[in-house]
């Protein structure tokens, strides 16, 4: 491989990796999310029937991230 | 470009179904307005994430970065969409902590809290204007039209009332309930869809091979000029009304900035794939695996069209409605509130009851819905009128938000005013100057008006009048600063 050859092979490496991490992020990150959000979702739901029906003053939300 | 079998259509179905079906769900007959707009200001950071990162990203980032990556390359990420994320990150830090420590329901509200009514109605008008769900359903049109092979106004029509209906019953609840679905789909149908593309044309190294050197250049050819028209259509961020109204709900900041954080890295994340996605067409049309005759802005659905099996690419087009119905819902709550809570309220009835509230913001999000769709269904051009409502806004409200955040000694309400008033005007003004005595360049994508002046001919973008009316928005805040001043001396 010429010497452009390879400069250009190792800068697709680089770009290639990040593809890959970046499809990574799209299949997994959204899932941890909905992981967590349905661990909220009872508190969530709770909130929302009883503002929906205004017969009890709302409560907070739950925590969810460790660091909130 | 093929039909959709009868699996795909049925899994679109279902899609829509199951949002309906939320919808009814999480209907509301009772409770406060700070419920059906903010969620009491309760939401927590998975929720937020899924709102904002599927509020902020529809199908003009799918079929527009692709396109961009379809016809230039890399450039695509690196000049374009990079830079919104340094304006998002600047929103996180410099503004939304301010934000929080008040609590405020909108941006009108903000303004109007630190100036007076007469900015709290100017930044009414532009976040309403904004707001108006026009590209949105204008998006529907090109779903319909390209994907499915309907006609745009039924696209719009069908899936634009489902979002329109389940906004209507649930408000906030009903929009961020769905957005974690609508979430979950665009992000992993479209991390699906690259490797089945890269399969096609032979793997990631083909791009190599087959593309120019020139698709690879991080900055590509672009101009000083054009990066900073990018930068400044992005500065919207800093006053988005959606991020405004997430903010205002979020039950801390902590929870919006680590939200935030997280979906700059899921935003990144989404811009490279789609990014790569267009290269790959752009790949496959010179290997000959797709028609060279594809429009840079369909290259991405026909190159999945082409690689998703059956019942993957009905999901994906489910994906494709979810990005732009996340987007819909939110804007059209947001205009809706905007409409009733910061001008109905203020100007009619500043006593009006909770049921009133909620009932007047259903009739101003119907409202905004009505004239997205009469703007959708009118104008064949809507890149012009989706750059015009960005620099409204942006020159209405950026100057007065800024100084009211960071000198509260400066809330005078006649420099609030002023600049509101001297932003929206020259927006209007010089784009109906641009607009009318210009023409549409096919070429530029945008509005261009050629003027000659001092024995040189200059061409003028309508992308450039935000750095004439931005300046003018601060112009007005200080002169009415040292109005409001003098006033003060004089009385």
């Amino acid at each position: 491989m010429s010497d452009m050859g390879m400069s250009m092979s190792m800068t697709m490496s680089g770009w290639e990796l990040f593809t890959w991490w970046s499809v990574s992020v799209l299949a997994v990150g959204p899932l941890l999310v909905l992981a967590f959000f349905l661990r909220d979702l009872p508190d969530l739901w709770r909130r929302h029937r009883e503002s929906a029906s205004g017969s009890v003053a709302a409560r907070s939300a739950s925590r969810t991230f460790p660091d909130e | 470009m093929a039909s959709l079998s009868f699996l795909d259509i049925a899994i679109i179905a279902g899609y829509m179904l199951l949002m309906m079906g939320l919808g009814v769900v999480l209907a509301r007959r009772g409770g406060d307005f700070t419920d059906f707009f903010l969620a009491g200001r309760a939401l927590t950071t998975p929720i937020l994430i899924a709102s904002l990162v599927s509020t902020y990203y529809g199908i003009d980032v799918l079929f527009g970065t692709s396109q961009l990556a379809y016809s230039e390359g890399v450039v695509a990420w690196f000049g374009y969409s990079r830079v919104g994320y340094f304006v998002i990150l600047v929103m996180v830090f410099a503004l939304a902590g301010r934000l929080k420590r008040e609590d405020y329901t909108s941006l009108p509200d903000v303004m109007g809290r630190f100036y007076d009514d007469r900015s709290r109605y100017t930044s009414a008008a532009a976040t309403f204007l904004y707001s108006v769900p026009a590209t949105s359903l204008y998006g529907f049109g090109i779903i319909g039209s390209v994907l499915l092979g309907w006609p745009p106004v039924l696209s719009m029509l069908l899936f634009g009332s489902v979002a329109l209906i389940y906004t209507l019953a649930g408000g906030i609840y009903a929009v961020a309930f769905t957005d974690v679905v609508q979430f979950v789909l665009m992000c992993v149908l479209l991390a699906a869809a690259l490797p089945l593309a890269l399969d096609l044309i032979g793997g990631f190294d083909s791009m190599l091979v087959n593309l120019e050197p020139a698709y690879f250049e991080r900055m590509g050819d672009m101009s000083l000029g054009l990066l900073l028209i990018y930068a400044s259509t992005h500065l919207a961020a800093l006053v988005e009304p959606s991020f405004y109204q997430r903010i205002f709900a979020a039950r801390s900041f902590k929870a919006v900035r680590n939200a935030i954080l997280i979906g700059i890295v899921l935003w990144g994340a989404y811009d490279w794939v789609v990014t790569v996605l267009g290269m790959a067409a752009r790949t496959a049309v010179l290997q000959g695996a797709l028609d060279p005759g594809i429009a840079g802005d369909h290259a991405l659905a026909h190159m999945l069209f082409a690689v998703l099996p059956v019942g993957v690419l009905g999901l994906f087009i489910a994906g494709v409605l979810a990005a732009q119905m996340s987007t819909m819902d939110s804007y059209c709550l947001v205009a809706g509130g905007s409409l009733c809570y910061d001008v109905y309220r203020p100007l009619f009835n500043r006593e009006a009851s909770e049921a009133t509230l909620i009932r007047g913001t259903r009739i101003g999000i119907l409202v905004a819905w009505c004239a997205g769709f009469t703007m959708a269904a009118s104008f064949g051009q809507l890149l012009g009128l989706w750059v015009f409502m960005a620099s409204f806004l942006i020159s209405t409200t950026l100057a007065p938000i800024l100084f009211g955040l960071y000198v509260p000694a400066w809330r005078r309400p006649l420099a609030g005013f002023l600049s509101s008033l001297l932003g929206l005007s020259s927006v209007i003004l010089a784009n109906a100057i641009i607009v009318l005595a210009g023409h549409y360049s096919e070429v530029q994508a945008t509005y261009v008006l050629e003027v000659r002046l001092f024995d040189r001919s200059w061409t003028l973008i309508q992308e450039y009048i935000m750095f004439l009316s931005v300046p003018l928005s601060f112009l007005g805040f200080f002169l009415g600063l040292a109005l409001d001043r003098r006033r003060a001396r004089t009385a």
